[in-house]
């Protein structure tokens, strides 16, 4: 399984990345850890012209705390947010979605950013960040633009960025007092891509009721799903097993998975229900805890 | 069994002889190996399950540069012979059949090879692979064996009359009358998936003609490379010792690079045509796609019991998928059949057997293969009986186990069980899976609403084939050789070479230990050669080769028989050195020949040099030089009628037992093996840490095929689903709880040193996975009839049951 033939070139800075990009137009594809693009360019899926590699720019690996977020760079890799003490206090989710994803070797040069990018229907990053409500901050030839998650992704493997720019940083809000997350994933084999996966952030209020809540979603459509109605009818309301059902229902009724060789529509549908349920009790309970 | 020796080499769990140099990366792999003005072919391949191929142009591929030829599968057939690699099936289809490895005018399975572009680098004879444009007139596909057997079917191979390549019906003892007596009659469809062997390295072949000599010299991973020579000569029409067959080290095969033959021969051709050395390298893809697939079978069967649990008889029909070309097969179907009342001592048997060609990759060896079947068959039925008569699976097996006092045990169909302990291997499987614990445990699961499932299985597995009439027409007996040499050079140096492939196997090791063990000296003073070359190495016929656990009868057996010839040798040179007479001498430490009860003694470095270099002095009848080539027979007795399958078909019968348990998620239909416990019998264990380290192999493979693995095929296009794997999910270490085997040892009353083959041990764990997914589904009243269980399909199975 070889490509086909395509320029490589390496960048230095930002600026160099994005003339060369500019220069091939639809063409041209950044390449961060490779782990999503090489395997499409080895089966012939993906024949970009030309590949920018960004690895060489400086300053873009990083994990900061500012003003009650967290900032990831384009370069972090998998395994750095999994090992990250940062990440471990103030966004155990993620970390516990670290864990999870591919393997050892993959998680060693895949990148947040990169995976974001891909927008993977059945990967495990889109929908963490979906349900802490990220930022994605964008540069391109025309400058920077900042872009909500939920709207990031729009299509089959498709996002807002257009040919030529390049996302350099996840900015997401560091929960406060009562939140609890949870990240549940059901895989056919450790680390696998998800037959259904379900995230869920929420804050419960002082006398036990949902005051906030985001759930991100796996396996449940074309894209990456933000399950508003679900949030919806959720906000407000105690964590019951009745609620919960009734949840999983309308959470049915707002998903459309993709019938593949990991499940029939209908089956990963009556996974994304039971996963629901128990992402969402496990979140209550860890928000009770902290 | 005879004691061997005097240090006690075998049996002790010493080092590897590989893992030094493969561990470091000092491997020679084919694919490492470059042969100069080398050039690199790359194969065009059938989008479609079935279709005419109507036209190639080539014109494209050509005008790029850096490619060399295009050849289309009509030019291969012009001068390439078909190959027949099949036990000489005598059915008008099976007669028929033309197996060029590549499609001439008829693409029958997805993949198949249509057209090899050969360039200057690999590269560019890949790209030119998406230049060559191919017509095809695509038919339906005939995925399903029951479906392809039917009288309107197409005709997969033009002009035979049917897809069915062999039909027959085998019968033991008086089965209607045992299923007259019978209490409880229980039926089955079982279905047996179709998985492979995915080894980590894919078939690679180097071809390199010599036009001066004409000798084609070929180096590729075979796992079989004896007959390959055989095959490969006769499709290039030259004669077989002007192939020279090389293989050194192979990254695994697991029975599936016995499958690699076809492929030789046409990059063989590719050879010859171009004048310059040509190497393919199969790529994943492809790999999954056209290498060897496992037998997939359906079963019919049903078993006749007493109340009590005393099993009076089997039946089935077996409708065998065997591909669109019969390969290794129909060796997988037919063979075992003699053994299918494995353990049991039922005496009554009926099998009626379909080997049925479909719109898929042939199939072909395979671990386990062809047993894994029919053990999942008995297992199978076996179970269920247990479950309708409410009695424990391990209390219906102890009640029909053949007793180690009746061994040497005939079984109905003539076979000679050559020992073994079957009650102890479950009792010791159930001991160590703690057996009666786990059950205390799931009744108070159960009433938790949790499904765990406890599942035990036994399954058998024989080695040394006694198999030569399915070879050749007229032959009566075995068939089974092995072939080994031993040299000792004029310094004291001792090397050998065994006609077998190491793929992990460990056979350095474990020659050099036998080796090691007869004449006296340490492991580390054996050198053992790594592979095989036709030319060079031990050369056994047609046999050679690393396939149906063969090491541990036919091959050590060879090794002790040449190590024993050798011993003789150096006695006698050592004798005549000392001036005693042979049976005044004897050899000790370090290959040391001394006058009994004195200390007068040789070294083995004065010995050698004596019988090389100073022969001018030796005896008439004292043969120069320290080198020996032996041949061992297995001692096997003619069959007495291999039409009829009767007889002694192998030399050993190993087996092994194996306990797993599950966690069922009703929620999900989500499976998790919590624990998994593997016995196996290798008769005389060599080596433990090797035979630990296959045990592992076997377990992850086969607990592979029963939750993750799983080629599918699309009904309607015939096309492969699984061709990546990104699809075709082969669990990892970390799918696994720590794995926990242990090894008994009853010695094989037959093999030369009491050992049997291990590490197929007929696909136990699979059997043992599926049990106790069975069980864990059992209180819903859910049977599960195949030996692979998809998630979803649990689930909708669960829904079915409580929805109602
Ligand atoms: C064996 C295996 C198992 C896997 N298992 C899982 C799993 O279980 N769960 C899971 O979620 N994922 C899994 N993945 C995918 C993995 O997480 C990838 O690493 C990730 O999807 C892509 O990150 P990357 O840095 O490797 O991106 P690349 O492969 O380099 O790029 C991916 C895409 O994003 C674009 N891109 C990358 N960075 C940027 C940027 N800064 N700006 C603009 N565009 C950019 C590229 O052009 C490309 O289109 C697996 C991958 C493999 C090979």
């Amino acid at each position: 399984m070889y490509s086909v033939p395509f320029d490589y070139l390496c960048a230095h800075n930002i600026q160099e990345a994005l003339k060369l990009l500019s220069e091939y137009g639809e063409e041209g594809r950044v390449i961060a850890g490779g782990q999503s693009l090489i395997p499409l360019m080895k089966l012939r899926l993906a024949r970009p012209k030309c590949l920018v590699d960004i690895k060489r720019v400086p300053g873009l690996s990083f994990i900061n705390k500012e003003n009650g977020h967290l900032k990831v760079g384009a370069l972090t890799t998998h395994r750095e947010l999994g090992v990250s003490d940062l990440i471990r206090s103030d966004l155990p989710i993620m970390h516990e979605a670290a864990q999870v994803i591919a393997d050892p070797q993959v998680r060693n040069l895949g990148t947040l950013v990169g995976a974001l990018c891909q927008a993977e229907p059945s990967g495990d990053w889109a929908p963490v960040v979906l349900a802490l409500g990220g930022r994605l901050k964008c540069v391109g030839q025309k400058g920077e633009r900042v872009l909500e998650a939920k709207e990031f992704f729009v299509d089959a493997y498709t996002t807002l960025l257009q040919p030529g720019e390049i996302l350099t940083e996840v900015n997401l809000p560091i929960p406060g007092a009562r939140a609890g997350g949870a990240y549940l994933k059901v895989q056919r084999r450790a680390g696998d891509f998800a037959v259904a996966g379900v995230a869920v952030q929420l804050t419960l209020d002082e006398a036990g009721l949902c005051k906030d809540i985001g759930i991100g979603l796996s396996g449940a459509g074309l894209t990456p799903l933000r399950a508003v109605a679900v949030e919806e009818l959720l906000r407000g309301r105690r964590i019951s097993a009745e609620i919960l059902e009734e949840a999983s229902r309308c959470l049915a009724g707002s998903v459309d998975p993709i019938s593949d060789l990991r499940g029939s529509s209908k089956y990963k549908t009556d996974v994304l229900k039971v996963t629901l349920k128990r992402a969402v009790q496990l979140a209550a309970s860890r928000s009770k805890r902290s | 069994m005879s004691k061997v020796g005097n240090r006690g080499v075998i049996g002790q769990p010493i080092k590897r002889k590989e893992d030094q140099r493969l561990i470091t990366g000092k491997g020679i792999f084919v694919d490492d190996i470059v042969l100069p003005e080398m050039l690199h072919a790359s194969f065009v391949r059938s989008p479609y399950g079935h279709a005419y191929v109507k036209r190639i142009d080539a014109s494209r591929a050509l005008g790029l540069p850096g490619v060399v030829d295009v050849v289309t599968g009509e030019e291969f057939a012009k001068f390439v012979r078909p190959q027949k690699a099949h036990s000489g099936l005598d059915s008008p289809t099976a007669r028929a059949l033309e197996d060029y490895g590549i499609a001439v005018k008829k693409a029958i399975y997805h993949g198949e090879a249509v057209a090899a572009v050969v360039a200057l680098d690999k590269y560019t004879a890949k790209d030119a692979v998406e230049l060559v444009e191919v017509d095809y007139d695509p038919l339906p596909p005939l995925v399903d064996a029951e479906e392809s057997m039917s009288d309107g079917a197409v005709k997969i191979h033009d002009g035979t009359p049917t897809n069915v390549v062999w039909h027959k019906t085998y019968n033991y003892g008086d089965v209607d009358k045992a299923f007259s007596k019978a209490d409880l009659i229980v039926k089955s469809r079982l279905y047996f998936d179709r998985f492979m062997a995915a080894p980590l390295e894919t078939y690679v072949i180097i071809a390199s003609f010599d036009r001066g000599q004409e000798v084609m010299t070929v180096y590729c991973n075979s796992a079989h490379p004896g007959r390959d020579v055989f095959l490969v000569a006769g499709a290039l029409n030259l004669s077989p010792n002007r192939v020279r067959l090389i293989c050194q080290d192979n990254g695994g095969s697991f029975g599936n690079k016995n499958n690699i033959y076809p492929y030789t021969a046409l990059i063989g051709y590719l050879a010859m045509k171009t004048g310059r050395p040509v190497k393919w390298v199969m790529d994943r893809n492809e790999h999954l796609l056209a290498s060897g697939h496992g037998n997939e079978m359906i079963y019919y069967g049903e078993i006749a019991v007493k109340k009590d649990g005393t099993i009076l008889g089997i039946k089935a029909r077996l409708i065998a998928d065997e591909g669109s070309e019969l390969r290794s097969e129909p060796r997988g179907a037919m063979v075992w059949i003699r053994q299918l009342t494995t353990f049991y001592r039922f005496r009554h048997l009926r099998m009626e057997v379909n080997a049925v060609l479909t719109n898929k990759c042939p199939t072909g060896s395979m671990r386990a293969y062809g047993k894994v079947q029919h053990c999942f068959l008995i297992e199978s039925l076996i179970e269920k009986a247990a479950r309708q008569l409410r009695l424990d699976p391990a209390e219906i097996r102890f009640k029909n186990f053949i007793l180690p006092k009746e061994m040497p045990y005939k079984n109905p169909a003539g076979n000679i069980y050559d020992g073994g302990d079957y009650p102890g291997c479950l009792r010791r499987t159930l001991e160590m899976v703690g057996y009666e614990d786990w059950r205390k445990k799931q009744q108070k699961l159960r009433r938790e609403g949790k499904c765990l499932g406890i599942g035990i299985a036994m399954a058998m597995e024989s080695q040394g084939g006694n198999l030569a009439p399915l070879w050749k027409k007229g032959h009566k007996s075995s068939g089974s050789v092995g072939s080994a040499m031993i040299r000792i050079d004029a310094d004291g140096n001792i090397s050998a070479s065994v006609d077998s492939m190491s793929m992990g196997h460990s056979h350095q090791t474990t020659t050099a230990q036998i080796v090691a063990d007869v004449l006296s000296v340490s492991p580390d003073d054996v050198d053992v050669f790594a592979g095989f070359d036709s030319w060079i190495t031990a050369f056994g016929e047609r046999y050679s080769g690393s396939y149906a656990s063969r090491f541990s009868t036919v091959h050590h057996g060879a090794i002790f028989g040449a190590a024993k010839r050798m011993r003789e040798k150096i006695l006698r040179h050592g004798a005549f050195l000392l001036g005693s007479a042979v049976n005044k001498v004897e050899l000790v430490q370090d290959g040391k020949v001394r006058v009994k009860g004195t200390k007068k003694s040789a070294g083995l470095k004065e010995v050698a040099s004596n019988a090389w270099l100073n022969t001018g002095v030796l005896p008439k009848d004292l043969e120069a030089g320290l080198v020996v080539h032996y041949v061992y027979k297995a001692p096997l007795k003619p069959l007495e009628s291999a039409e009829l399958g009767k007889g002694n078909f192998s030399l050993t019968y190993a087996y092994g037992g194996a306990a797993a348990v599950v966690e069922v998620d009703p929620g999900t239909g989500m499976v998790k093996l919590l624990k998994i416990v593997l016995v196996d019998d290798p008769g005389r264990c060599i080596n433990p840490m090797v035979c630990e380290g296959q045990v592992h192999g076997q377990i992850g493979h086969q607990v592979g095929a029963a939750l993750y693995e799983r080629l599918l095929y699309d009904k309607t296009d015939g096309r492969l689903l699984t061709s990546t794997f990104k699809d075709y999910l082969l669990p990892t270490a970390a799918d696994f709880p720590t794995l926990e085997t242990a090894i008994m040892e009853t010695p094989s009353l037959f093999s030369p040193l009491g050992a049997r083959g291990m590490a197929e041990g007929g696909g136990v764990p699979q059997i043992a996975v599926i049990n106790a997914v069975r069980d864990a589904l059992s209180p819903l009243g859910i049977e599960i009839d195949s030996s692979h269980i998809e998630p979803e399909e649990i689930l909708r199975r669960i829904q079915e049951r409580t929805d109602r």
